[in-house]
């Protein structure tokens, strides 16, 4: 599978002196390689999120177009676009993201038991929880983990479909140097196994295990040399 | 998982959830209490009409035609009238379709008679008949009850179970002759003689007032007529006309199959005249115009005031909880944009949130009838002095309203949900 982006732009409203909008992208083409970890570091603001966000399939980008195997995913109908969603990608978004009222086991296995109704993903949802440490609150609620612990359960989450694309926006930003290196070696693994893993982050240390580095600032982005 | 992800959200907003079924309840409520009042004002409204009369008389067919040829009325009237009604066949009103909203009815047989040298016109009757019917109904029926508006000016009703030969007399007809309650008079016509004990003097402020008035066999025995009957006077729960009510009054026979089912089936006037009518044999029913339309007239309006209550009351519910849902949504974004994001559907995002509104309209829905029903008991003793009854019908109506007004109210949240866009509520903004 192929996911790539041509020439997708992205503006939202705003009061400005030229106009009444400001692109948080601008138009660009990207490549997202399966098997490989790639990695867009920047300035907060620079636009980073917004395109991660246009990529999984969660933000409709305002010109140009997102393609999987050379269809337009945002002219899939909403059913097509939630399955995408579903079972090929993986989403680890920023912040506070656990259903409050399911403890850390059901928040993992909530995106399977959307489409089943078979409790066969519990097992892979147990290892999950292992491999980012926090197996011991599996009957935990969201609201008694601390920020860290909150960010692991996403990951746990965004991996339980063996998604073929992985998209993480700032995934360490709550963890300590441990476990950020744990999850970091985790995506290492997944894009060894075959997945396209996407990060978006201020963390130094995912230079260490990504494949391709780019750089964004002012909705720009270009690949940092060197890499 | 489902029904946990519904507690949850239940119980964390239970705030707003409990607004959103005091909505509910109040509008359930209303419309619970205005359709009780609604269904049963017909038979409130009836009743109080009762003391109006009666709202269908029945005469032989034979003077009905002649009524409508000549147009014959008073007197002269009687004289030509020949044909008689069977008094043996007054139990079988009672076994029509509609026996049950026949409430009152009197046989009349009247005469003219020779009183102190006068012509004076006897009408026989019941007062206070006692009848047991083959159904096992008992019922006492007459002119105590169908002439209720009577005001006795001197002594009382006459009670036909204690004293058979007893007489009323109407207020002019006393004055002219000079007679009081507790005299006897001399009554004959060329067939018999009688001695009547007067035990009434009443006043009606029509014709009636220069008129006697004995017991059905009295007036038989002086007319001659043993056995027959001169008309019937029957007062009948009916509902008000309709269309088809007027079109099967004119001509039953031009109704469609089905209309006619359900004309002779619905307790319109016209529909018990003609049960009547195939039950006494060689007979008429016609209703009694004033009154039928009366009644049709109260009820239409009262119904119509009812219902507009009814329908604002739910309005006002539903943009409430249109608000309140919407609010709810507006406070849930995150959570429900990180739905989306992991793959649900639109469809599967807006029936969890009906769902949630559903369990909680439910338990409003539910303290509203069971409020509402206080309500209806509270204007049913204020305005009608009786209390009103619990209709099966209006449950499932106020369901079906409760559905309609919390699916309706639920529209505006729901074209927020599905414009939501995950990145955009996951990112804060």
């Amino acid at each position: 599978m192929i996911l790539k982006a041509e020439n997708i732009s992205k503006k939202f409203p705003r009061k400005l002196k030229e106009a009444n909008f400001f692109y948080a992208v601008n138009p660009l083409d990207f490549t997202l390689e399966q098997g490989k970890v790639t990695e867009i570091i920047g300035r907060s603001g620079g636009g980073k999120t917004t395109l991660l966000n246009m990529l999984s399939g969660l933000l409709s980008p305002s010109d140009g177009r997102v393609t999987l195997d050379g269809k337009d995913i945002y002219s899939f109908t909403d059913k097509e676009l939630s399955l995408l969603r579903n079972e090929h990608f993986g989403v680890v978004p920023q912040g506070h993201t656990g259903i409050e009222n399911l403890t850390v086991l059901e928040n993992v296995l909530l995106p399977y038991v959307l489409y089943h109704k078979d409790n066969k993903a519990e097992e892979r949802a147990l290892e999950l929880l292992e491999r980012v440490d926090i197996l011991t609150l599996a009957e935990a609620y969201p609201s008694e983990l601390s920020g860290g612990e909150v960010r692991r359960l996403a990951i746990a989450r965004a991996l339980i479909m063996n998604p073929e694309f992985v998209f993480a926006d700032e995934p360490t930003g709550d963890l300590d140097d441990e476990n950020t290196e744990s999850v970091l070696q985790l995506f290492r693994e997944l894009a060894n196994g075959g997945t396209a893993v996407l990060l978006v982050t201020h963390e130094a240390e995912a230079k260490k295990i990504a494949d391709i580095t780019y750089k964004m600032n002012n909705g720009n982005i270009e690949p940092v040399s060197g890499c | 998982m489902f029904l946990r992800m519904v507690r949850g959200a239940l119980f964390r907003q239970k705030g707003k959830m409990l607004m959103i079924a005091f909505t509910i309840l109040l509008g359930a409520s209303l419309a619970t209490s205005m359709l009780n009042v609604m269904l049963d004002v017909g038979d409130k409204v009836n009743q109080e009409l009762k003391a109006y009369g009666a709202n269908i008389t029945v005469v032989p067919k034979e003077n009905s035609v002649i009524d409508d040829i000549y147009e014959l009325e008073g007197e002269n009237a009687d004289e030509i009238k020949s044909a008689y009604l069977k008094e043996d066949e007054l139990g079988k009103i009672k076994t029509i379709f509609w026996a049950f909203n026949i409430v009152d009815f009197a046989p009349f047989i009247d005469t003219t008679v020779n009183l102190n040298g006068s012509e004076v016109k006897l009408v026989g009757s019941w007062y206070n008949h006692h009848l047991s019917l083959p159904t096992g109904e008992e019922l006492d029926t007459g002119v105590t009850s169908l002439r209720s508006w009577w005001d006795i000016t001197d002594g009382e009703w006459a009670d036909e179970q204690k004293d058979t030969n007893g007489v009323m007399v109407g207020t002019l007809l006393a004055q002219t002759q000079g007679i009081k309650a507790g005299d006897t008079i001399t009554v004959s016509t060329k067939n018999a003689t009688k001695n009547l004990k007067v035990v009434g003097i009443f006043d009606c402020g029509s014709d009636e007032d220069e008129q006697l008035y004995t017991t059905l066999d009295n007036a038989q025995e002086l007319s001659n007529t043993d056995g027959l009957l001169s008309s019937i006077e029957v007062s009948a729960l009916t509902t008000p006309d309709n269309e088809l009510a007027r079109k099967a009054a004119k001509d039953p026979s031009s109704l469609s199959i089905a209309d006619y089912e359900t004309w002779y089936c619905t307790a319109y006037a016209s529909s018990i005249c003609y049960q009547i009518q195939e039950v006494i044999t060689d007979s008429v029913a016609s209703p009694v115009r004033q009154v039928a339309e009366s009644e049709g007239a109260i009820m239409e309006k009262t119904q119509l005031l009812m219902i507009l209550i009814t329908i604002l009351s739910l309005v006002g519910s539903a943009l409430g909880i249109s608000n309140l849902v919407t609010a709810s949504v507006m406070e849930r974004s995150n959570e429900l944009g990180l739905l989306k994001a992991i793959g649900a559907k639109d469809g599967a995002i807006s029936a969890l949130v009906l769902t949630e509104i559903m369990i909680t309209a439910l338990f409003g829905g539910a303290a509203g009838y069971f409020v509402g029903y206080g309500f209806a008991q509270i204007i049913g003793q204020t305005v009608f002095g009786s209390a009103i009854d619990m209709k099966p019908l209006v449950i499932p109506i106020v369901a079906v309203l409760i559905v309609v007004v919390t699916l309706f109210g639920s529209i505006p949240a729901i074209r927020t949900l599905l414009r939501m866009k995950p990145a955009e509520v996951l990112h804060g903004r």
